[in-house]
């Protein structure tokens, strides 16, 4: 068990003034089996109205609009988690984590890839934990990571084709195979020990409950991770989305950290 | 009858001067064509319209329960009635709507079931269409143009008058009304059925709004009018497709939706018309499962048939249709408007192997269905009658406490002798519906 202090900073700055902005923020930690999530801080400027909402998978939002000319637009969320991992989150299995989805529907090279897992040796005797660490493993092994090659539109089909991508990519490829497989699976965002950007990995359904597996460091998601949403692939739990009026050039300045107190 | 004939000319340069169109982009380019009438009517006796009344309001009855169900405590599929996969790998399926109850729990307000007729006289259903089947517009305003034409032939002969549907609109979309003003939205004056929107607007007492007119404040839906007017919104009976509704849960790129609609609705602030998600109950995989849901719903037996359907999902199945290819009809669960719609009978020996083995590929893909013996209805070309297979849109309006069938309909019929095809996006033309009263 760990204690955590957590940061989400998200800035966005305009060139111009924008206006009619419209926001849907996803970054809410909540509470669960493994984290037990207290919220210190939480600054989103400047707004008319903000609602937290749950959406369809069960996940927090902060949802509003400014509607007013303004050059920049600032989330923070800050907060400590109490953080016991490698445990099994007992939630409902929902059945739409059983099939392909957008971004995890499997070509030739996916099935290729899953069959010789399948081929070897007593893979049919193992347990979906198992089966998934197995399907870890072979992806940890195949991918290179690199980013700046995939970008947010990328299947797990076209990553697992080029072998390289970023910690999205990894998730897809484990949870299409899973899926293949038979074992329910779905995509987790999230934030880990040290600075940086925000992290994605995959829940596997063990038959009792949700399981993390991180397959971009080949890890069980242990004490360090804190999880934010999940879905069926990343385009169910995009982070921050946003809608304004105006023609401008922006940038998108994220900042994470979370330390170990 | 014969009078009306006389006019159909002139009431096609009517309803082309009223603006009733049909607009397709095909290979990137719009064209408008118009949606030809042909002035002898379909007849429908009454007592054949009291069994496809009684016929449809259970089967839209069974929908609503279904969607009810799907979003919420799927027991049909804990009953073990309905695989899962038909659910939710269903792309009309959207998770997004999960755990939502809309205004009164009504999902599909105005369902499109489309008919036909065999040559026995046997309704079947073809499909039914929840999300924003379109249509009754057509009907309307050329049952009005004929009265006006041969005022005689309505005095004389005892036809339902048809003209309320405007009205049974509005009363269905006040009943589920959260409180504001009721908005017709439109993707705009390009989109296929804009005669229709501005035409239902008009008829059925809403404002015709497209999105730059409505925007979400403080959790609510507003319209602002052209002299920035602002109201409450509370019904929207949004004509434009669920992946295009709100570019902040759906398509991120859409143009013509409302930013944070979703959450509005997920408030229960405003009610939405037909609601999200409808697709998973009218996909044609689901089609073959209706005359259960009705029997687990309703505990009763389905009044009106399915075209005799097979699922390549289910062995026993799968054996049949792989056998008896060459004289089904194969549809592609995905795809709508006629499209995607292939007869067996239609292919060379190698061509049906392709399909065979496709579908021994893809199972889940496709349906196969007996070709039904139509019933085919004359239409007129150059001044004679000539047969043409036709079907029948049924449009069934649910509110909060009644489900009612509109007493006409659109018949569709191709104007190509050799084609089953009436879809209105593929070229055929329309007429009008009498139900007779006695």
């Amino acid at each position: 068990m760990k204690k955590l202090q957590f940061t989400y900073e998200m800035t966005l700055r305009f060139d111009e003034p924008v206006r009619d902005h419209y926001f849907a923020l996803r970054c809410v930690p909540m509470s669960n089996a493994a984290q037990q999530i207290q919220i210190e801080n939480r600054y989103v400027y400047p707004t008319d109205c903000l609602n937290e909402v749950v959406d369809g998978f069960g996940n927090h939002k902060y949802v509003g609009h400014y509607f007013d000319n303004h050059k920049q637009f600032t989330y923070e969320i800050s907060g400590t988690a109490v953080v016991e991992g490698m445990r099994v989150i007992q939630e409902p299995l929902h059945s739409m984590y059983k099939f392909p989805s957008r971004l995890t529907r499997p070509g030739t090279e996916l099935k290729a890839f899953l069959e010789k897992l399948q081929s070897e040796e007593n893979f049919s005797s193992k347990s979906n934990l198992e089966k998934a660490i197995t399907i870890m493993n072979a992806v940890y092994d195949v991918m290179e990571y690199k980013a700046d090659v995939t970008d947010i539109h990328t299947t797990a089909e076209e990553a697992l084709e080029g072998k390289i991508g970023v910690c999205q990519d990894y998730a897809h490829i484990c949870i299409a195979s899973c899926r293949l497989a038979g074992i329910p699976a779905r995509y987790v965002n999230g934030l880990m020990i040290g600075e940086g950007a925000t992290h994605a990995w995959l829940e596997i359904y063990t038959g009792k409950g949700w399981y993390g597996l991180d397959p971009t460091n080949n890890l069980h998601v242990d004490d360090y991770y804190i999880k934010l949403a999940h879905g069926r692939d990343y385009g169910d739990c995009v982070l921050d989305k946003g809608r304004f009026l105006g023609s401008v050039n922006q940038t998108q300045q994220i900042k994470v950290c979370v330390e170990e107190i | 009858m014969n009078e009306l004939v006389k006019h159909t000319e002139s009431i096609n340069r009517l309803l082309a001067r009223y603006g009733v169109k049909f607009g397709i982009y095909k290979n990137n380019e719009f064209h408008e064509q118009l949606f030809p009438f042909d002035a002898i009517p379909r007849v429908i006796e009454h007592e054949d319209f009291l069994l496809l009344e009684k016929g449809l309001i259970q089967r839209v009855n069974a929908l609503n329960m279904f969607l009810k169900d799907i979003y919420g405590e799927k027991q049909i599929i804990k009953d073990g009635v309905i695989p899962e996969e038909f659910v939710f790998s269903s792309p009309g399926y959207l998770p997004e709507c999960e755990g939502i109850c809309p205004p009164k729990g009504v999902y599909s307000h105005v369902s499109g079931i489309d008919l036909v007729q065999a040559k026995d006289k046997t309704w079947y259903i073809l499909e039914d269409n929840l999300r924003i089947p379109s249509g009754a517009s057509y009907p309307l305003i050329a049952r009005d143009l004929c009265r006006r034409a041969v005022p005689r032939t309505f005095k004389n002969t005892s036809i339902v008058d048809n003209r309320n549907y405007g009205k049974m609109l509005g009363r269905m979309l006040d009943s589920v009304n959260v409180g504001g003003i009721k908005v017709i939205m439109t993707p705009g004056r390009y989109n296929a059925a804009y005669f229709e929107h501005s035409y239902l607007a008009e008829k059925s007492g809403s404002e015709l709004a497209v999105n730059t007119d409505l925007f979400v404040e403080k959790n609510y839906l507003y319209h602002k009018d052209y002299l920035g007017n602002k109201q409450k919104v509370g019904v929207l009976y949004r004509r434009i497709s669920d992946e295009y509704l709100d570019p902040m849960t759906f398509e991120q790129d859409s143009l013509i939706g409302i930013p944070n609609l979703m959450d509005v609705y997920r408030a229960g602030n405003v009610a939405l018309v037909n609601a999200p998600g409808n697709g998973v109950a009218d996909d044609k995989g689901i089609y073959y499962f209706v005359p259960k849901m009705i029997e687990y719903y309703l505990d009763e037996k389905p009044i009106l048939k399915n075209a005799p359907t097979y699922l390549p999902f289910y062995e026993e199945d799968r054996k049949y249709v792989l056998d008896n290819l060459h004289k089904l009809v194969v549809k592609d669960v995905a795809e709508a408007g006629g499209y995607g719609v292939i007869f067996g009978s239609d292919l060379s020996e190698e061509k049906l192997e392709e399909l065979r083995q496709l579908i021994i590929r893809e199972s889940r893909r496709f349906i196969a269905q007996e070709v039904i013996d139509f019933l085919d209805l004359d239409i007129l070309e150059d001044g004679e009658a000539v047969p043409r297979k036709a079907d029948l849109r049924a449009f069934v309006l649910s509110s909060g406490d009644k489900t009612e069938v509109w007493p006409s309909g659109l018949t569709r019929f191709s104007r190509n002798p050799d084609s089953f095809v009436v879809n209105s996006s593929q070229g055929g033309g329309f007429k009008d519906t009498w139900v007779l009263s006695q």
